[in-house]
């Protein structure tokens, strides 16, 4: 089947290298021979997996996520043929999945390919002009909704005819109105970018691009974890103020907003070929101007006390630092952290009673929410923007790069176990009492330091130092994990609630836990640095960086 | 200057990467309070040889012990007795200066205070005080190899291998190196220096080894080797040197000026 479909592709690619389609790009103010020779290069990038892990250029996760929609969309189609529903109700549910995925995927793979475009950089002083530039990266990132496009919508195009009131032609509407959809959304998502390059200074884009990425995630999370009735509220308040367009003739709405989205999304998509290669050098180098500040903190000096002298004192900020300011790290939380925003704000509404209650209570998820964001810090921790810089680990010893694990282990520790419980006490000493929410504290800080012990082992070298690739963003092994995460952590739930009943139980296992906490951390800590080693030697070993001169003529 | 005891006592040293053999068996060794000039065309192996130095990469076969450690076995303790400074390196870019300087310096385990009196040091005397607190995504080149260097420095290495160090910096900044090279060899440390800029190695360095195609084919101060070859300066000792016997370099462009014209 992937031949048929390469050949079906190629066929199609020699049609669209002829004269005609060279004359439509002409008119574009596209050059036809620089287009075709960018398509080749992105084609030649993917192909090879290299660059970040872009869907657009990953032709076989894409094609793993066609399959698997086609197996979703199929399913339903089947149900619908069942109990015999309307192409219009298929038609609604398959185009709706096709625009959440589009545009959850579209979002984030838009905003990565042209604020993050590391080939751009590469080709500035190239003669090519933005429009080509950008044409020819629009064109590649069409093919994720060709994959998704088909992937939602063929089966459910199929079904159609054997639907209630189906008829022979709905197949090919069904599939020419998913297209148009794509299409449509696709531009739309890549003018936003190009609006907002008008408005935001050039360094601040990658900034602008995070938030943008991230509201796809926020209004989801929203809707699943905000308090109960939230989200009523609001569309009532939507529709109050929307209320006088009720006598506005429903044809005349519909053709103003679509005459407005097309101005949108033809001012962007101008704005963004427009000299989109002159400013890719400020966007690539961020927030270049931005001045950091000299802690000389006492903090730094107990961790190096504490925490294996300079080198953890080493590990500590450099991990602390690269937390807040690494564009990949962010990149990777992004998708998460709105969810474990409202994860949060939902526990927190849910009553908070105190966890020595009789009944169970949201305060019993605490320590392991805490656990489940550290999971996810250590596994997002190995990939970085500036994972070239590896090689300044090379030239530290061994005994220094256990200390460094020790600081990292440190500046996890506190920020995500120690400061929440910290922060998280006043309000249960409020709520429960001072000797119940100190109790409490010190569980859920002893729990969560097993969580951080067992994300200690999955970081897989030094923090920030490998280049996010093609694999790490499949994630399979992520996702087995993260589901064994979720089986375990319901059983220590309830577990800990049947603890909870004494508080004599609890006392005498917060110590038990610590110290199955330390045991951990201590092997863990051996693995990590053990992985950074092996990470180290591979570097050596392996990368044309490090190995520049035999590299380039023996590798390639 | 130069004293008995060799800081780097190379023998016989063979790496091979991927079934080929980069390095064929040399040797040579390094004094104290040397300079040598690491001299050889693109791709000859000095790069190769400074990595193994450093205890980065291992060699294949041959004795290769720095400061009396043998490599790769006491790799650790060698490594805190270098200072590297590699041929276009990349950075963490989104800390600044200082915290560079600071995450190298700790790296090595030097003391908070004297590390910070250090740092300051190096960053006044690269003028460098003022964008200290800039991330280095912000810096030019020339600012980065300043970084670079102060960072192998911050440790009072002993031994400090330079790759390519003046790349990226103006003419002042190479003055200022080339002092600080000549400063550190009378302090007592042992520089390695490799460089394509022949005629900064002719006048900085005691001594020149040139790698060719993996071999070493000259070990010798530039005067003998001058003597030697009967040439003028160290460019043309250095061309006579790398190029077959009775074989002249191409210098006459001549040719591809045409190609690029048709």
């Amino acid at each position: 089947m992937s031949n048929h479909f390469d050949r079906f592709k190629t066929a199609i690619e020699s049609r669209l290298r002829g004269p005609a389609f060279s004359g439509v790009l002409q008119r574009l103010n596209i050059d036809p021979k620089r287009y075709w020779l960018l398509m080749d290069l992105f084609h030649k990038l993917s192909t090879r997996e290299e660059m970040q892990g872009q869907l657009g250029r990953q032709t076989r996760i894409l094609r793993f996520s066609a399959i698997f929609s086609a197996a979703m969309s199929g399913v339903a189609a089947l149900v619908f043929i069942l109990i015999q529903g309307t192409p219009l109700a298929l038609a609604s549910v398959s185009l709706g999945l096709t625009i959440f995925t589009l545009v959850a995927v579209l979002l984030s793979e838009a905003a990565n390919s042209l604020v993050n475009p590391d080939e751009a950089l590469a080709l500035a002083h190239q003669p090519i002009n933005g429009a080509t530039y950008t044409g020819a990266k629009l064109s590649h990132l069409l093919n994720i909704v060709l994959h998704y496009v088909l992937g939602w919508n063929l089966l459910p195009a199929l079904a159609t005819p054997l639907l209630k009131d189906g008829r022979w032609f709905h197949p090919a509407l069904h599939l020419l109105v998913a297209f148009t959809l794509g299409l449509v959304l696709a531009l739309f998502c890549c003018s936003i970018f190009g609006l907002v390059m008008r408005v935001v200074p050039a360094r601040r884009m990658k900034s602008a691009a995070q938030f943008i990425q991230a509201i796809p995630g926020v209004l989801i999370a929203f809707v699943q974890f905000s308090p109960r009735g939230t989200v009523k509220r609001l569309f009532g308040v939507v529709l109050t103020v929307y209320a006088p367009l009720e006598n506005v003739p429903k044809w005349l709405l519909g053709f103003v907003l679509a005459t407005v989205a097309i101005a949108i999304t033809v001012v962007g998509i101008r704005s963004l070929s427009g000299d989109y290669l002159i400013r890719v050098s400020s966007m690539v180098h961020g927030r270049a101007n931005a001045a950091t500040r000299v802690r000389r903190s006492l903090l730094g000096e107990i961790i190096r006390k504490a925490f294996g002298g300079q080198a953890g004192r080493a590990g500590f900020d450099y991990v602390k630092r690269m937390m807040l300011r690494d564009w990949q790290f962010r990149r990777q939380l992004l998708g998460i952290l709105p969810m474990i925003f409202f994860m949060a704000l939902g526990v927190v509404s849910a009553g908070m009673a105190s966890p020595f209650s009789s009944g169970f209570t949201s305060s019993h998820f605490v320590p392991h929410l805490l656990g489940f964001i550290l999971t996810i810090v250590c596994a997002a921790l190995p990939y970085g923007t500036d994972y070239k810089g590896v090689w300044l680990f090379l030239l530290a010893s061994d005994r220094a790069l256990a200390r460094f694990a020790q600081g990292i282990h440190a500046s996890l520790w506190l920020a995500f176990t120690i400061i929440p419980n910290l922060l998280l006490f006043p309000l249960f000493a409020w709520r429960w009492g001072i000797a119940d929410a100190a109790t409490f504290a010190m569980y859920s800080a002893a729990a969560s330091s097993v969580y951080l012990a067992v994300g200690l082992s999955w970081i897989e070298g030094i923090p920030f130092g490998k280049q996010l690739g093609p694999r790490q963003i499949q994630g399979n092994q992520g996702f087995a994990r993260m589901i064994v995460f979720i089986i375990v952590s319901l059983v220590a739930v309830g577990l800990q609630y049947l603890l909870f009943r004494n508080v004599l139980a609890v006392w005498i296992a917060t110590p038990l836990i610590a110290l199955a906490a330390v045991a951990l951390t201590r092997k863990s800590l051996h693995a990590f640095h053990a992985a950074m080693v092996y990470q180290l030697g591979l570097t050596t070993q392996t990368s044309t960086l490090i190995y520049k001169e035999v590299g380039a003529e023996t590798l390639d | 200057m130069t004293t008995n005891l060799p800081i780097v006592d190379i023998r016989n040293l063979v790496f091979s990467y991927g079934g080929t053999e980069v390095l064929h068996s040399i040797s040579f060794s390094l004094g104290k309070g040397e300079i040598i000039g690491l001299l050889g065309p693109n791709g000859a192996g000095k790069s190769t040889t400074i990595k193994i130095i450093a205890g980065i990469l291992s060699q294949t076969s041959g004795h290769v012990s720095v400061c009396g450690l043998s490599l790769p076995e006491s790799a650790t303790t060698v490594k805190e007795r270098i200072g590297y400074v590699p041929e276009a390196a990349g950075l963490f870019e989104s800390l600044s200066g200082q915290e560079f300087l600071e995450l190298s310096g700790r790296l090595h385990d030097v003391e908070e205070e004297t590390l910070q009196a250090r740092i300051k040091g190096v960053l006044e005397r690269f003028d460098l005080t003022k964008d200290r607190l800039r991330r280095l995504e912000a810096y030019s080149k020339g600012m980065r190899q300043k970084i670079l260097i102060g960072a192998a420095l911050l440790h009072n290495p002993q031994l400090i291998l330079l790759d390519e160090p003046l790349t990226g910096l103006d003419v002042d900044a190479q003055i200022l190196v080339k002092d600080l090279i000549a400063a550190l060899a009378k302090d007592g440390k042992t520089i390695l220096y490799s460089s394509h800029i022949l005629e900064v190695v002719e006048r900085v360095c005691d001594r020149v080894l040139i790698i060719n195609k993996g071999d070493l084919i000259a070990d010798a101060s530039v005067p003998e080797l001058r003597q030697k070859t009967q040439q003028g300066n160290l460019e043309d000792v250095f061309r006579q040197l790398t190029h077959k016997q009775g074989s002249t370099p191409d210098t006459d462009m001549s040719g591809i000026i045409e190609k690029l014209r048709s």
